[in-house]
This record gives C-alpha cells, sequence and structure tokens, in this order.
C-alpha cells in the first residue's frame, strides 16, 4: 500500500486499482474527507474500516463517481468524475443495503441485468439464489430484508468485475448467510485479477479476509497497511500494574485494563524491548481499530 | 447473451474489449431499459388495454341501446353507405382519442414519477452500479412517453377498432342491429389510421416540451413531484398577474397546448366546416373521416418553427435531466 517498501516492486508498476491523493469533501463547514490518501492494488481484499460518520461512505461514493470532490482520484486508470459510464463497465457495487426497488420481481432482476451487462453470468447467478429461498416469482417487497440482500449480493457476484465496492453487505443478514457470503467471495469470486474494497462494522468477523486495511476516521486515514506487516509494525503488551510504569516508558499509544491488568499497544518496538515485561502478541484487527480510534479522539 | 458466457472465474484472465461490449449491445440495453419501464410502471399498458376491453365489453352488451343523432333514432333514418361508413370512421377516432386520452394521463403521471421514485426509493444506487449511462437512462424513459406508450396505444385502439367492427357485424347478423348501419371499407380505414398516426406524431413532438418539463421536475423535485409539475405553472401565472398585472403566461401555455392544432386546421377555416356553414342547416351528412382528416393542413403543421423550437427546448430539458441525474449529490 502507499509507499510500503516491497520485495517486488513491479508490483508498484502496475496500475493501482485506486489511486487517491489528497482527496477531500466537506458539507458544510464538516469536512467528511480530509486529504485522505491511500492506494490500493490489484489483486487485494481491502478494509475500509471505520466508526459511523468517517467518512467511510463518502469515499466509497467517490470511487464510483457518485458524489464530487477535490483531489486526485484515479480507478482502474479512470477519473470518476469525467469516466464513470466506461468505469462501471469494470466496477461493481453495493452502495447500500436494500436498494432494490420493491416492485422489481426476482427473474426481472436476472433478466434486466442480463440484458445491460455485457459480464453478467446468469447460470451463476441463479446458482447463488438456488442455494437461498428466494423464488423466481417473487417481488423484492415481499422478500425479508435479509433476502433482498441475498438477492442483491447474488447478482453482484454473478458479474465479472475488476473492481467489487461492498459498503456493509451483510448488514442485516445472519450470521450464517454472512459465513457462507464471505465464504463465496473468497472461495468462487476472488483472485488475482480482482480487487474487493469492502467496509463493515464487524470487524472480528471479517479479520482473515482481508490482505489490506485502510482505517479512516474524521476524514483521516489513520492507520493503511497489508496485514502481513500489521505483525511486525503493531505490538500488544499485557502487563501486571506494577510493570505498568516501566512498559510506559517505552510509550504506548493506547492502553485500557483488563481484569486488573493493563493491555498496551505499541508501534515499531521490538519482542526484546517488550518481550520481559509481560505477555506479548500481535493485535487483532478489531483490537488495533478500537485502539487507534480511541487515540484519535482522547 | 448470458447463455454463452463462461464462469466469471475463467473469464476473469480476458479482458472483453469496450468495442465488442458497446457493438450491439446498446440495442439490447435499449430494449432492456425499455422493458424495465413497463415492469415498474405497470399502469402504462394496464389502463389503456382495460379502457380498449371496456370498450369492447360494453359493444358486446350494447344491443338494445339506441343511437340518436340530432334527435332522431339512427336506425330510423335513410341512412346511406356512405353515411354507414362515416359513422364507422368516427367509432375509428373515437376509440384511438379514448384510448389516447388514458395514455397521456398515464404518460404524464410517469415522466413526473420515474426520475423522483428511483430517488425515494434509493433504487438510484443499483440502477448506476450498472454501466448503462444517464443519457441513456433518460433516454429510455422520454423513448418510452413518446414513442413506445404511443405507438402502443395507436395499434390497440386500431384492433379494438376491428373488434369493435366484427361485434356490430355480428349485432346486424342477429339482427339486434339495423344492416345499413354497419359499414367497412379496408382501404378508407387504412387511410384514416394512417392520419390518426401523423396526428400522433404531431401531438408527440408538439407536447415534447412538456415531456421534458415533467422529467426536468422529476429529476429535480426533493418530494411532491406530482405537485410541483401540477403547481409550477398556476403559480407562475398567479405571480406574473400580481406582479406584473400581465397574462403573457397565460397566453403563452394556452397557445403551446393548442397551437399546433389550430395551424392543422388552417385556423378553423376548412372546407368541410366553412361549406357546412354556409349551407346552415347541419344535419348529419358528414362525409367518411378520412376525407375530413385528408383536409387538415399537416404540411404546414409539421413545418411550422414553433413545432421544431418547442423540440430543440425539450432536447435541452432533457439533456439537463439527464445532466442532473448523473451529477445530483444527495449524501
Amino acid at each position: 500500500m502507499k509507499a510500503q517498501p516491497r520485495a517486488h516492486t513491479w508490483v508498484k508498476k502496475m496500475t493501482a486499482a485506486i489511486e487517491a491523493r489528497g482527496l477531500t469533501k466537506a458539507f458544510g463547514a464538516q469536512r467528511a474527507l480530509d486529504g485522505v490518501s491511500f492506494t490500493v492494488q490489484p489483486g487485494r481484499i481491502v478494509g475500509l474500516i471505520g466508526p459511523n460518520g468517517a467518512g467511510k461512505t463518502t469515499a466509497l461514493k467517490a470511487i464510483l463517481g457518485l458524489t464530487s470532490f477535490t483531489g486526485e482520484l484515479r480507478v482502474m486508470g479512470l477519473d470518476p468524475r469525467s469516466q464513470r459510464d466506461a468505469l462501471m463497465r469494470d466496477v461493481c457495487f453495493i452502495a447500500d443495503v436494500a436498494v432494490l426497488p420493491r416492485w422489481l420481481k426476482v427473474s426481472q432482476a436476472l433478466e434486466f441485468v442480463a440484458g445491460v451487462h455485457p459480464r453478467f453470468d446468469r447460470s451463476a447467478a441463479v446458482g447463488f439464489l438456488r442455494k437461498t429461498d428466494i423464488h423466481m416469482s417473487s417481488r423484492v417487497g415481499q422478500l425479508s430484508k435479509g433476502m433482498v440482500t441475498q438477492l442483491h449480493l447474488a447478482l453482484i457476484l454473478a458479474i465479472d468485475a475488476r473492481l467489487l465496492v461492498l459498503d456493509e453487505p451483510t448488514l442485516g443478514l445472519d450470521l450464517l448467510y454472512r459465513r457462507q457470503f464471505y465464504d463465496t467471495l473468497l472461495n468462487d469470486y476472488f483472485d488475482k485479477q480482482r480487487t474487493i474494497l469492502l467496509t463493515t462494522h464487524q470487524v472480528e468477523e471479517v479479520e482473515n479476509l482481508f490482505t489490506d486495511v485502510v482505517f479512516i476516521n474524521h476524514g483521516h486515514v489513520a492507520l493503511d497497511s497489508p496485514v502481513e506487516e500489521l505483525g511486525s509494525r503493531f505490538q500488544q503488551l499485557t502487563v501486571s500494574a506494577e510493570q505498568a510504569d516501566r512498559a510506559r516508558a517505552l510509550k504506548p499509544f493506547y492502553e485500557h485494563q483488563v481484569f486488573g491488568r493493563v493491555a498496551m499497544f505499541f508501534e515499531g518496538r521490538t519482542a526484546a524491548e517488550l518481550g520481559a515485561l509481560g505477555e506479548l502478541r500481535t493485535p487483532s484487527i478489531a483490537d488495533l481499530f478500537v485502539a487507534k480510534m480511541q487515540r484519535v479522539t482522547q | 447473451m448470458s447463455t454463452n458466457m463462461s464462469t466469471p472465474a475463467s473469464t476473469a484472465g480476458l479482458t472483453v474489449p469496450a468495442s465488442s461490449v458497446a457493438a450491439g449491445g446498446l440495442q439490447q440495453t435499449l430494449v432492456t431499459l425499455v422493458r424495465r419501464e413497463f415492469w415498474e410502471h405497470r399502469a402504462l399498458w394496464i389502463a389503456p388495454l382495460a379502457t380498449a376491453v371496456l370498450l369492447l365489453v360494453c359493444a358486446l352488451f350494447a344491443h338494445g341501446g339506441h343511437f340518436q343523432i340530432e334527435g332522431n333514432e339512427v336506425g330510423d333514418q335513410p341512412f346511406s353507405a356512405r353515411q354507414a361508413l362515416a359513422l364507422s370512421t368516427i367509432a375509428q377516432a373515437v376509440v384511438f382519442m379514448a384510448l389516447n386520452l388514458v395514455a397521456v394521463v398515464m404518460v404524464s403521471f410517469y415522466l413526473v414519477d420515474c426520475l423522483y421514485a428511483e430517488r425515494r426509493d434509493r433504487s438510484i444506487y443499483f440502477w448506476k452500479s450498472l454501466p448503462v449511462s444517464d443519457g441513456l437512462t433518460v433516454a429510455s424513459k422520454l423513448l418510452v412517453a413518446m414513442l413506445v406508450v404511443p405507438l402502443g396505444v395507436w395499434a390497440l385502439a386500431a384492433v379494438t377498432h376491428v373488434a369493435l367492427s366484427v361485434v356490430f357485424a355480428a349485432h346486424s347478423a342477429l339482427g339486434q342491429l339495423p344492416a345499413h348501419l354497419v359499414a367497412w371499407n379496408t382501404l378508407i380505414w387504412l387511410r384514416v389510421e394512417f392520419l390518426l398516426l401523423l396526428g400522433l406524431i404531431l401531438g408527440a413532438l408538439w407536447n415534447a416540451p412538456i415531456s421534458g418539463y415533467f422529467l426536468l421536475v422529476s429529476v429535480l423535485a426533493r418530494r411532491n413531484a406530482v405537485m410541483w409539475a401540477i403547481g409550477i405553472p398556476p403559480l407562475g401565472l398567479l405571480l406574473e398577474r400580481l406582479v406584473f398585472g400581465t397574462h403573457y403566461l397565460y397566453t403563452f401555455i394556452g397557445y403551446r397546448l393548442n397551437g399546433i392544432w389550430d395551424i392543422l386546421a388552417n385556423h378553423g377555416d376548412l372546407n368541410f366546416i366553412t361549406g357546412q356553414a354556409a349551407d346552415g342547416n347541419s344535419h348529419f351528412n358528414v362525409p367518411p373521416l378520412d376525407v375530413l382528416l385528408g383536409e387538415l393542413h399537416f404540411r404546414a403543421a409539421f413545418l411550422a418553427p414553433d413545432l421544431w423550437l418547442g423540440v430543440i427546448a425539450a432536447a435541452v430539458m432533457v439533456y439537463g435531466a439527464a445532466r442532473i441525474r448523473r451529477y445530483r449529490d444527495d449524501t
């Protein structure tokens, strides 16, 4: 990701799937995006993670050419402002849940997408739907919220797109289907030719899915890193109350109490520095997210 | 198209050239977009169809009813074949006008609703996730309103009139209708159909600015699109009246509604009308409708500069609607 040293420098020469420089968008006095920069390389699954109102959706809408902004932005080498029509041949997205119109029949939805999208594989969509309780003759208005999402996902996953953008795709789905969806996404859909950008609240559930994470808060990028580098960059140390002050001398960026002990988060420390003080491990993305977000708000 | 496509995984390595996507795809896309409109706005085809069926049902059970013209029972009059034919062509035009009136009402509501509803139910995010440009989307809606529905109604009216003629012939054969009232002439029927079609095209072109205005309201309205569409003209009239004390807008709207029909009828100076007026006693002596319609000044109407100025104004409004749909930001 962003100017990280890489083993294979040729990767950087490939056209980035998304390249954002100084993305800014203000609603009145409030800045939803304040100079956001990040790069998404092709063949990655990137989690865009942030609290409500952090600017995630605004960033996604800018990427999809659905909102105006200032700054530089190239998506699949195209400008989403002026080349949106061409861009939509390569990009597919779910911008929001429950946006399928109530009057649409399931069979009509299939027919419509087949009619307008040259890269839609109807039989694949039918295959996805067969695993659900959705009937071809049903109207969207008759389906439950979860079923509408299932239908939308079945349509989108059957499109052979280069970049897939998903904003909270599993909102309102039960755990079983969420698992099933992420399995499908990873096993059947994802390959090295595709890029997936995903936002979600349920970070714990998709930790293993991401290759990269971008934390965003108050319109700023708080963290932008490949997941495999998180281990060498961040350390979570759990120490007893007595050891806490010694550990604090090494400047954790966040700490919180756990059953009388203190969990501290460090950036750029080594196991040699921290190991002797307490229990050391690599923080989970969810813990790291909380730590990073708390620090920004403090 | 979709049937011969392989799975996403196997095509992943291949890039489909943009040109091959566009070729042949545009027509298919447009057809799909137009079909979509009839899925959503079912009233567009159900209402005219129901009206046609209603007319036919009425005709089926119309036996025992009495046709009266100028106070006399039609059946009692010595009726020439020519007059019977005139009656048939009048029925032909009346059926067309009835269905057309229903369609115009439906199409008006449709135009006001089509770009507003997709924002109201947020389905615009779904439509916009597919490779269909805003221009093509708006064009498909205009195509439905100005071409598909009018032509469909014209064809439906033709079929309905044929069916009505068959019903009347059957009534006559069963003795429920005087035989000399029933007449048919295919050539004249075709001529009337052709003239009605010309009138239909003329009307669609003349009313194009109204269609454009409806689309513009539809794309702009935050709520109550129908109220805005209906409310703006009277509001404008009232404002002009109060502020300037004039009524230019009233004259203008009146002209934009009726002007072309005035030109078509040569400002009332048509032979059959003036002829009748000179004659003084108007009794039922109308020739078959194709003769009357044939007197209309279609050439002058189609060449009227105001017709084409209106079309240009409509094009500007439709282009504006497409641009607003593209760049509108409701976040």
